[in-house]
């Protein structure tokens, strides 16, 4: 019942935006490290949450997953919005226990390979903390967000495409200082620009390898 | 009674000797001692310091070694702390990963957190969990442990890395190992806490073999926390010990008993918590003192082995020397046993080999000179020394033998005659002669001159038959240097046991039978020249007498006596209607003996001879002879006095000069003494005595040979002998009425007597038919019994004074 509800849901949302595609705007955040430096931050996440929540449409219905493969979650930082089921495909040829205690979706899929689970509806927002029960440094990170506007961090920037509006403007990733991820308000018309300069020092944080004494063969 | 004393002596005697030989081998002074004691006390020295070094080395072992141990024990403590800590740590991080645990943290179950904790916590044996959210908070069981503060400051920053460390909670030591907990990512501290009890502190003793405490310091107090030590020995080592604990090992006394301590700080506590490492030094030693009997047993061995082996160097040296020493004992005493054996290469070898080369020498020098002690040099004979021996060894061994003895007459005229040489080869030409007559069994021996002796086994038949097969054997000339020599060998003999019972006694009876023989001239086969008891002047009685004539000599008991000399050519008439007158007096000696008898001089005279008293005798009788002369011719009676001479006196050579000192003491002329001499004592050494008698002659003396007719004297000799008168021997006088041979004898004597220019004297004329004859023959005097018999000094006076006969008076 649930399910189909959320369906419906999702497909007024997608009409909405197609809607208000006329007046389409352009948000690039530039990230600058304390020492004023451009900063690459690979899998950053950029989202902007609207001010005002009518008429923000659904985002277009992807179906996105975060696959193991070679004992590591792919992608190591996905972002998603609010609603989004996302699948868990184990593409090695062990089995993997897949889990998370965070708030915003606890789960966990005891051992399983070569299958794909049901994919997980994530329905409130918040960071998901994924880990394996097997693999301990297997570690990703699921941004869910309450909004259709996110990026990832691309091509030494962040873009963001959304209609002109006023919008607070969110940046995560877990080599951050919580400090240097409040959001910003600003209001887009046309395009916009805006430097995003660290307080803090950023941890380049990627997703951690198995360790040196980790060998298959071993299991 | 006596034998037993003799026993005591004996075996005191023993013992004494006992002792100097153990002296003599051990004394202090020995060489063996010395050696010995030089050995043993180096070697004992030396052992001593090797027992010393080994001791010390020993004893320094053990002490490092004690003292390794308890530094080893801290690295093992060290060690096993430090694998407990990876363990602990590894099993602690095996929880903090476990699922069942992450899905109750994770999902922020309490009560399921405190559930798993009590269940690891029971898996692994810890005494305290507890879980610290990264958010804050302390989820422990049990749940006192939510009190305790001490483990958040010692969490490590970051949340990645965990820790372990100790803490004092609750009266208890309590290691706490401390992980982080992740989902993946931190989610907060896994902390298991494990207490350190007497358990623990008993697996670490054992596990170090030592005892290992573990103690709190805290404002400089020591508090035991666990230990294996005995209760007593806590309390000693709380009060005892000090802060800080020796972080090198010491020795300290602990209650009774030495320990070896060493302290440090568990790492992880901060330094609150210290590890006391003891261990009891009794229980070492007594490690040691097992090590120290097996040396002292060791040390024991060692020193006998040593004392030994001292002695047998010892011996090794002293053994030689000792029996050289004794080898040399035993030659000083004339010894000579077998040569010393000693079989070495060395020093001592060779000393024993020259030792023995000496010894051998000493007793060939020894044989040698026994030999010739023994032996006469001219020939293989023994001389008198050895011969006296064989007769010794002989009379012990046998129950009957006999003494020869030989002496060659006139062998002294050989020698002068024809020289040394020739008679050296008579004499050996007469020892080869003897030898055919003997076998082995008999032994020869040589006196000197022509004297030899026989041995021989065997009674009187025996000696007899040796006699006879001597005379036989040497009675073929000897040609010696060409001249002819004949001999005449005088043979006696005396048997064991029968005439004495030691060897000198047979000798000298031997000898005396020898002197019979001569004496009564026997020389024939069948004649017997056996000692003739009866007829020996050599006896007990000789000897006493020689004594006895020494002794009137010096006290003047000897007696001067006279027989008158009746001159029948003279023609004057006597009382007895005979005619003649006294001019003439024979001087006879008699001795006084002390016990009163008077002596004779056949009695006294040999021996006088023998033992050259003679020659004072003979200047006592012509000194004597001459006062009476002076006395008479101071009454104006001139008389001329005959004495007799020795063969002895004419030998001795001084009897011209002393005559001639007494004619010039009494202011006499040599005219008034005439010497009477027998033709034997001419015979004996006639050129000496020639030379003699012409000396006397030259001084003015007559000279008058008495007893003529007893003597071997040939007549060649007695044409050279410077004589006036001829004295025929009374045995032809005696019966010279009766006898018509005596009167042949004594016609023919007179004759040649004067025509050899001699007057001549009868003697022993006892009566008066004898004389009327000897006057009718022309005989110059007379003298015997039946003229006068011999008279002391004041009787002859008397007698002459008595006028039985006239006298001559001085100056007619």
């Amino acid at each position: 019942m649930t399910t189909r509800k959320t369906w419906h849901i999702t497909a007024t949302l997608l009409l909405m935006q197609m809607a208000s595609m006329a007046n389409t705007a352009e948000l690039v955040v530039n990230l600058h490290a304390a020492n004023g430096k451009p900063l690459v931050l690979e899998g950053a996440v950029l989202y902007a949450e609207p001010v005002s929540t009518q008429g923000v449409q659904q985002a277009a219905l992807n179906r996105p997953e975060v696959a193991q493969r070679e004992r590591q979650f792919d992608p190591y930082i996905s972002v998603i919005q609010t609603g989004t089921r996302v699948s868990f495909p184990n593409r090695d040829a062990v089995s993997h226990h897949v889990y998370s205690f965070s708030a915003a979706k606890s789960f966990e899929f005891p051992l399983y390979r070569d299958q794909s689970p049901d994919p997980v509806l994530f329905d409130r927002d918040g960071v998901v903390i994924l880990g394996c029960n097997i693999h301990d440094w297997m570690l990703a990170y699921i941004v869910v967000v309450d909004t259709p506007y996110f990026a990832q961090f691309d091509d030494q920037q962040l873009r963001l495409s959304l209609p002109d509006g006023a919008y607070q403007v969110s940046l995560w990733h877990p080599g951050l200082n919580t400090e240097d991820m409040t959001a910003k308000s600003v209001t887009v018309a046309g395009s916009l620009t805006l430097d995003w300069t660290l307080k803090h020092k950023s941890r380049r944080s990627s997703q951690p390898g198995a360790p040196d004494s980790f060998d298959e063969s071993d299991y | 009674m006596g034998s037993l004393i003799n026993k005591t002596i004996s075996r005191k005697k023993q013992a004494e000797a006992g002792v100097g030989q153990w002296r003599q081998r051990f004394g202090f002074r020995s060489l063996q001692f010395r050696i010995f004691s030089l050995f043993f006390l180096l070697l004992l020295v030396l052992q001593s310091y090797t027992a010393y070094l080994v001791y010390r080395s020993i004893l320094d072992d053990f002490d490092k070694q004690s003292y390794e141990n308890l530094h080893m024990g801290q690295q093992l403590f060290n060690e096993e702390r430090n694998n407990n800590d990876v363990y602990l740590g590894n099993t602690v991080r095996t929880i903090a990963k476990d699922w069942a645990f992450r899905s109750a943290v994770g999902q922020q179950d309490r009560a399921t957190i405190i559930s798993v904790l009590a269940n690891h916590s029971n898996r692994i044996n810890a005494d305290y969990a507890q879980f610290l959210p990264a958010g804050g908070g302390r989820i422990s069981t049990p749940e006192s442990l939510d009190s305790f503060d001490g483990v958040t400051p010692m969490l490590p920053e970051g949340g990645r890395d965990g820790v372990s460390f100790y803490s004092y909670f609750n009266g208890d030591l309590i290691q706490f190992v401390v992980e982080p907990v992740k989902a993946p990512l931190f989610l907060g501290w896994l902390v298991m806490g494990f207490s350190v009890d007497q358990d623990s502190a008993k697996d670490l003793s054992r596990l170090t073999s030592l005892d290992v405490s573990f103690v709190f310091s805290h404002d400089n107090q020591l508090d035991i926390i666990a230990t294996p030590l005995a209760p007593t020995l806590q309390d000693v080592v709380a009060s005892d010990l000090t802060l800080p604990l020796p972080t090198d090992t010491i020795s300290i006394m602990l209650g009774e008993d030495d320990y070896l301590i060493r302290g440090f700080a568990l790492e992880g506590s901060d330094g609150q918590v210290q590890v006391l490492l003891s261990q009891r030094l009794n229980e070492l030693r007594a490690g040691f003192e097992s090590v120290w009997d097996s040396l002292v047993l060791l040390l024991a061995m060692g020193s006998l082995l040593s004392i030994l082996l001292a002695y047998r160097i010892a011996q090794s040296i002293a053994n030689p020397v000792r029996r050289l020493l004794e080898a040399a004992a035993d030659i000083a005493s004339g010894n000579y046993g077998e040569p010393i054996k000693i079989d070495r290469q060395d020093e001592i070898g060779r000393l024993s080999m020259e030792f023995n080369r000496m010894q051998e020498a000493v007793k060939q020098r020894e044989e040698e000179i026994r030999f010739r002690t023994t032996h006469d040099d001219l020939t293989p004979f023994l001389n008198r020394t050895g011969f006296l021996d064989a007769l010794t060894v002989m009379t012990n061994a046998v129950a009957e033998c006999a003494v020869v003895t030989l002496d060659i007459e006139d062998f002294r005229q050989v020698n002068d005659t024809l020289g040394h040489t020739v008679g050296d080869q008579m004499i050996g030409e007469l020892a080869l002669r003897l030898q055919s007559v003997f076998d082995s069994s008999y032994r020869l021996a040589r006196f000197g001159g022509g004297h030899f002796a026989m041995l021989v086994q065997g009674n009187e038949h025996q000696a007899q038959q040796l006699c006879d097969k001597v005379t036989q054997v040497l009675e073929p000339a000897f040609e010696l240097d060409g001249v002819k020599i004949y001999t005449n060998v005088i043979k006696g003999f005396a048997v064991y046991p029968a005439h004495a019972l030691d060897a000198e006694g047979m000798l000298r009876k031997a000898d005396i039978a020898l002197d019979q023989s001569r004496q009564y001239k026997k020389s024939a086969y069948g004649d017997n020249y056996g000692y003739d008891p009866s007829n020996d002047q050599n006896t007990i009685f000789r000897l006493s007498l020689l004594h006895e004539l020494r002794d009137a000599i010096s006290n003047d008991r000897m007696e001067l006596y006279f027989q008158p000399k009746l001159q029948l050519s003279a023609g004057q008439a006597g009382a007895a209607g005979t005619k003649g007158y006294i001019s003439q007096v024979e001087c006879l000696i008699r001795m006084n003996h002390s016990d009163g008898r008077m002596v004779y001089p056949d009695q006294f005279i040999p021996l006088a001879e023998s033992s050259g008293a003679i020659v004072d005798l003979t200047e006592w009788v012509i000194e004597s002879a001459l006062r009476q002369c002076k006395l008479m011719r101071e009454q104006q009676i001139d008389l001329v006095f005959a004495v007799n001479i020795s063969a002895i006196d004419l030998t001795a050579g001084k009897l011209p000069k002393r005559i001639s000192k007494l004619l010039s003491d009494y202011q006499l002329p040599p005219h008034v003494l005439v010497l009477e001499i027998t033709e034997s004592a001419v015979a004996e050494d006639p050129q000496q005595a020639l030379m003699v008698m012409n000396e006397l002659e030259a001084i003015g003396l007559s000279m008058s040979i008495d007893d003529y007719g007893t003597g071997y004297s040939s007549l060649a000799q007695m044409k050279q002998i410077p004589a006036a008168e001829l004295k025929i021997d009374r045995a032809f006088v005696m019966n010279v009425v009766a006898d018509r041979e005596d009167q042949l004898i004594v016609r023919s004597t007179i004759d040649m007597g004067h025509g050899l220019g001699l007057k001549v004297t009868a003697e022993g004329v006892e009566d008066s038919a004898a004389l009327v004859l000897l006057e009718e023959m022309g005989c110059d005097f007379a003298q015997g019994y039946y003229i006068a018999k011999p008279m002391p000094a004041v009787e002859f006076h008397h007698w002459l004074v008595a006028g039985d006969y006239p006298y001559r008076a001085l100056g007619e």
